[in-house]
């Protein structure tokens, strides 16, 4: 299954990073499963209308970093980790979102007790029906 | 590169068109109007003057291919044309030769080939360099090719006699010396400079098409580019309702980045131009009418004022065409010219009626200006003539020359109406052509019969009701046009010239 | 993907192009890297055209080299025009010729030329093959232009404001088109254009010009993360009127609340300026509109 990804070629943030971010959260939210095949690097510029440079430069550095492996020649496939790899790997995005609210809080001069507890009440919130 | 895009290039029917209409133009005029007699005047249209226009013909739409600047990114055109137009310079001379050999019997094939490849290669030199609205080359060729027609075709005639095959062995070396020279890579990397030229069959039919219109704009935006700090300011500061007014924003609109001292300069200096070009025609018409009197510049001054004296006209065959000439340039002028007038140039702020008030009064003011320095030109001659032929000079031998001038304003105004009127290409064509043919006609029966009686009260009253008519047909048609027409350009900046 | 052409496209060395009193390039030096999407950025004036002109050879350099594929420009034939494929910026073509007619006549001298790309290109930017040229308004013939340049898979492709008079259809389409022939031929592409949101989508290398100088020769992705706008907000007292660092490029002070336009690749710059200021960061990235005039300020500031 191709990976739905949706860069922004606007924001500033360079788009081999997006995919890459994008990819990296994916596998851990399991829609990519250990194994799961990736699309060509010419078929998936094709579909996000990128530079294949990009693209090939994002596979490279997520090839680098461990998370994707080369299986069968040519074919990207995505690598299965350990646990405590997956771990870091769910934490990872949650921390970096974390580190924004916590500046936020600073900013508003909210003490960190306050902010605490506005973020307990956020994680037992039910979605609205 | 294979044939069909070099054919396609080369537009095969519009190359016969233009060949057929300029030979016949050239023999015509070698004959009727040169007065060379019969074998001479195909001798020159077929072995030079015909060749000469076949290879300007061949090369002008590769010229055209070499001025636009796709042409330098196109690998290996250079040479690819040059096959292809050596291949058209052989295919086009074999022809002639084949159409020659029978027509100009008294001279050997041999030296007729020579000619004719010489005179096919010369227009490759051409740099389609200008002069102001003139291409340098070209009149160089044209003035040759009248110094030959007028004194040289008889020592040519000899040699092509006496050495056929000396004349023969320089037509080839020099025919494939012009070949090289025109392809070689410093000539052709310099047209690329200069974009704009167009060759003889993209601006067919010569009145109206659509590259004529372009070439017509993009020439006023470069001459605009190109005019220099010493223009003139616009002097009015607040521009009010009167048409007056605004016949000074047109005016100022259309020259106002020449100069008045250079433009005064330029048309006294085209005035002056007049004098050599009348006295050297009528000097070598009379010289070929008659080659064995041996004839001074005061007898011949003295011809040229007992030929301004009211009476018989018994002066050389072609010394009437100085009398027609007028009527004729007139008359093609404002034909081609129409195209431009008829397509307002700017915007302006004014409502359509009055627009074409204003282009209508600016159209005759520059027709006057015209008809002033030609019969300024006139008169300088004639002064010039009194002086050397040592008579006195009297007002009452201008009145030839304005006479002849006279049907100038009834004739523009009417075609000028035409062309307003008729606004689908194809009737343009027919109307163009018998314009061509019928005007010089006219001017001939005009010069012939009433040249002397112009001034007397009958036939001055009859001219002025037919020119008030065509000027009020031309009215009528300037009114109508641009009460209907919707071809505007954008506008000029007229924060530029202190309006608005 | 075919592998992209290894040799230099274009490589210039202390170039400088003078028209008369005026000075269009001076003293450019630098290598265009194969295989690139390669934006050539600069103000009005800047000397993007005369870079692209001479590197197709329509302009010989005043002094310096110019070299494409290796060639120096003022002798580039046959081997070198087959393999460059230049869109001009006002492009003069024959007047009287229809569409048809002009890219059968080109196609002639392109051993290479493709005619199935030619009819593809003919319909996604809807050219009709019928009008003649001097009938179709400026757009459409920057789009005949386009044609021109790109149906015989150049390995090397100059485009000069390519897009300026199209519809934003059409620009998509272009850019569509230039990405297709990316992953096919693997050329290099250098497009000049003002509009940086079209560029931005597709360009991984940047070139920028300022007033005939090279300000910037760097991929694309380096710039994006070097780049970024800052906000500063004080933690305690008033905020500095002005900030010293030199990475700082533009800035609009406030007494608690500052934003800041910065160039530094360091990644601790953030951490190290919030900890000298006792003020507390925000980084967000800059897209290149944002950029642009910052790119070219900065050579103003070193010089």
């Amino acid at each position: 299954m191709p990976p739905l990804l949706s860069i922004d070629l606007h924001n500033g943030v360079p788009a081999y990073r997006q995919i890459m971010d994008q990819i990296k959260l994916q596998i851990a939210t399991g829609l990519l499963p250990a194994g799961a095949e990736l699309p060509s690097t010419r078929t998936l510029s094709a579909e996000l209308a990128l530079n294949p440079m990009t693209v090939s430069k994002a596979y490279g550095l997520l090839e680098r970093d461990g998370i994707l492996e080369r299986r069968r020649g040519q074919t990207l496939t995505v690598r299965a980790v350990s646990d405590s790899e997956a771990q870091t790997g769910r934490t990872e995005p949650l921390r970096q979102h974390l580190a924004a609210a916590a500046a936020l809080a600073r900013q508003l001069d909210i003490p960190p007790a306050e902010a605490l507890r506005i973020f307990k009440a956020a994680l037992h919130e039910k979605p609205s029906a | 590169m294979n044939a069909r895009p070099y054919l396609c290039l080369l537009r095969p029917g519009r190359t016969l068109a233009v060949l057929t209409m300029y030979g016949w133009l050239a023999w015509s005029w070698l004959h009727f109007l040169f007065g060379l007699p019969n074998d001479a005047s195909r001798f020159l249209a077929f072995a030079v003057i015909i060749p000469a226009m076949l290879g300007g013909v061949l090369i002008g739409p590769i010229h055209e291919a070499m001025h636009r600047t796709f042409f330098p990114l196109l690998p290996g055109a250079r040479l690819a044309l040059r096959r292809w137009h050596g291949i058209g310079l052989i295919a086009g001379a074999l022809a002639l030769l084949a159409l020659a050999i029978p027509l100009v019997p008294e001279h050997s094939p041999a030296a007729l080939a020579g000619l004719i490849a010489l005179s096919m290669t010369l227009p490759m030199l051409n740099r389609r360099r200008r002069i102001g609205l003139w291409h340098s080359y070209s009149l160089v060729l044209i003035a040759a090719g009248i110094l030959l027609t007028l004194a040289g075709h008889v020592p040519l005639g000899q040699l092509c006699h006496a050495a056929p095959w000396l004349v023969l062995a320089v037509g080839l070396c020099g025919a494939a010396l012009c070949f090289r020279a025109g392809f070689s890579e410093s000539m052709v990397r310099d047209r690329w400079r200069d974009s704009f030229f167009y060759c003889m069959q993209s601006t067919l039919p010569f009145v109206g098409s659509d590259v004529l219109t372009d070439a017509q704009t993009r020439g006023r935006q470069l001459a605009a580019e190109r005019s220099t700090a010493a223009c003139r300011t616009w002097t009015l500061a607040r521009v009010g309702s009167s048409l007056r007014e605004w016949v000074r924003v047109l005016h100022f609109a259309r020259f106002g980045q020449f100069s008045r001292v250079r433009t005064a300069f330029g048309l006294g200096c085209a005035g002056l131009c007049l004098v050599p070009i009348f006295a050297g025609t009528t000097y070598l018409l009379a010289l070929a009418d008659s080659p064995n009197d041996h004839v001074t510049p005061a007898q011949f001054c003295a011809q040229i004022l007992s030929n301004a004296t009211p009476g018989q006209l018994n002066t050389p065959n072609g010394l009437e065409l100085l009398f027609v000439m007028p009527a004729v340039l007139a008359c093609m002028t404002t034909a081609i010219f129409a195209q431009r007038a008829s397509a307002p140039a700017y915007t302006f702020p004014i409502s359509r009626d009055r627009l074409a008030a204003v282009l209508f009064f600016e159209t005759y003011r520059t027709v006057g200006t015209l008809l002033v320095i030609f019969l300024g030109g006139w008169l300088a001659c004639y002064l010039i003539a009194a002086l050397v032929a040592g008579q006195p000079f009297h007002l009452g031998l201008m009145a030839r020359a304005t006479a002849s001038t006279l049907p100038v304003l009834p004739i523009a105004s009417l075609t000028l109406a035409l062309f307003l009127r008729v606004r689908r290409l194809l009737w343009r064509v027919p109307l163009f052509v018998a314009l061509v043919i019928g005007v010089p006609i006219l001017q001939v029966v005009f010069v012939k019969t009433c040249l002397d009686r112009a001034f007397t009260p009958l036939p001055l009253a009859i001219y002025t009701a037919v020119t008030a008519l065509a000027v009020w047909l031309c009215w009528r048609a300037f009114r109508s046009h641009y009460r209907t027409c919707d071809a505007m350009q954008p506008a000029i900046n007229l924060h530029a010239l202190g309006i608005a | 993907m075919n592998t992209p052409d290894t040799s230099t496209p274009f490589a210039a060395q202390s170039l400088s192009k003078s028209y008369g009193a005026h000075t269009a390039l001076s003293d450019v030096s630098l290598a265009l890297p194969a295989g690139r999407v390669i934006g050539l950025l600069g103000r009005n004036g800047a000397g993007k055209s005369t870079l692209l002109n001479i590197a197709s050879g329509f302009t010989l350099p005043s002094s310096g080299d110019a070299l494409t594929f290796g060639t120096p420009v003022a002798r580039l034939d046959t081997p070198q025009l087959t393999r460059l494929g230049v869109v001009q910026q006002e492009a003069r073509l024959l007047e009287w010729m229809t569409v048809r007619q002009h890219l059968d006549f080109n196609a002639s001298f392109y051993p290479g030329w493709d005619r199935s790309l030619e009819s593809r290109l003919l319909e996604s930017l809807e050219v009709d093959p019928k009008r003649k040229i001097v009938q179709l308004s400026p757009g459409e013939r920057q789009k005949v232009g386009i044609l021109l340049g790109v149906c015989h898979h150049p390995a090397l492709l100059l485009l000069d404001e390519p897009m300026s008079a199209l519809d934003p259809i059409i620009r998509a389409r272009l850019l569509d088109a230039l990405l297709e022939r990316l992953r096919d031929d693997g050329c290099t592409v250098v497009i000049s254009s003002h509009i940086l949101n079209d560029v931005e989508k597709i360009v991984d290398w940047v070139v920028a010009l300022d007033a005939g100088q090279l300000v910037e020769n760097s991929p694309f992705d380096a710039l994006q993360e070097s780049f970024a706008e800052w906000t500063v907000t004080s933690l305690n007292g008033a905020l500095p009127a002005r900030f010293p660092e030199p990475f700082v490029l533009s800035q609009q002070p406030g007494e608690r609340l500052a934003r800041l336009r910065v160039r530094t690749s360091d990644a601790d710059a953030a951490a190290r300026f919030a900890a000298t200021h006792h003020a507390q960061v925000q980084s967000r990235p800059l897209n290149l509109d944002e950029m642009f005039p910052l790119l070219t300020r900065q050579q103003k500031a070193r010089s």
